[in-house]
């Protein structure tokens, strides 16, 4: 069986909506904007996607950004992953959107914990021991 | 004092202080990359005539509430890869309450209204020419 690829999301919702999908396609559980304490900065944290793995409570927390546009919305996703660092699990970025330019995904590459759209199905697979795609 | 209603007047405001303390002031400097790639264009550079003392300063402005102020610990990183030393210099009603101490713990944060007392200890420069600059800032505060 082969599955489907994940098509690519044009908005931040459909970004969010793809990746819970994702995830629940690998019978992950998903919780959305799951509240978790308060961020670096102060201000209540609300983590996007919580994904986690029931057989052995294994958690995931998710965020999504979306950028269709050019522009400077994206700097700040560094601090983003500077709050998930003060997490109690792990954490990941997923992006997409043609306004994230080479240079910033190549950034967000070397920071680490930051994943394109198109990546993550792979990544989740990993993360959480499921079978990979290549397998199949 | 200076009115200030936006970024541009922030940084206008910022260089009439270094110009009001004596001090060289380039706008707009082309300073390598980012470390995020595109070209850095600081905002302000100030230099001590005959001395070695150069200063970078980025300008951010925050009239209303807003997410705006989240861009601003990736320039204090970006900072870490300057030749020169950087600052940030805050001026705005829009920063959110706990957000202005979070930056302020992180360094390389000046706010405006501090701006002139700042530079008289970074440039050795004499108490009453600080007091002048101070004076055109803030009035008599």
């Amino acid at each position: 069986m082969v599955d489907e690829p994940a098509k690519r999301p044009m908005s931040r919702r459909q970004l969010l909506d793809g990746v819970a999908d994702i995830a629940e396609r690998l019978g992950l559980f998903v919780q959305k904007n799951f509240v978790l304490g308060h961020t670096i900065w102060g201000e209540r944290r609300k983590i996007d996607l919580l994904v986690t793995d029931s057989l052995n409570a294994k958690h995931l927390g998710v965020v999504c950004r979306f950028q269709d546009k050019s522009g400077t919305t994206y700097e700040k996703v560094p601090l983003t992953l500077d709050d998930i660092e003060a997490w109690p699990m792990r954490g990941i970025v997923v992006y997409e959107g043609s306004g994230f330019t080479e240079g910033f995904r190549g950034f967000l590459r070397a920071r680490g914990n930051a994943i394109a759209f198109d990546e993550f199905d792979s990544w989740l697979r990993m993360f959480f021991g499921l079978e990979t795609s290549d397998s199949h | 004092m200076i009115e200030i209603k936006s970024g541009a007047d922030l940084e206008k405001a910022v260089a009439m202080v270094g110009e009001a303390l004596g001090l060289e002031v380039e706008r707009q400097v082309v300073m390598g990359d980012r470390i995020w790639g595109p070209r850095r264009h600081v905002d302000v550079v100030l230099s001590k005539p005959d001395t070695e003392r150069m200063l970078g300063i980025e300008c951010k402005y925050q009239r209303s509430k807003g997410t705006v102020e989240e861009k601003i610990p990736l320039t204090v990183e970006d900072m870490e890869d300057w030749p020169i030393r950087g600052i940030v210099v805050l001026h705005g009603d829009g920063f959110s309450r706990d957000f202005r101490p979070f930056l302020k713990g992180r360094g390389h944060i000046v706010e405006f209204r501090r701006l002139a007392e700042w530079l008289r200890f970074y440039f050795r420069l004499p108490r009453e020419r600080a007091r002048q600059a101070e004076l055109l800032l803030n009035g008599n505060e």
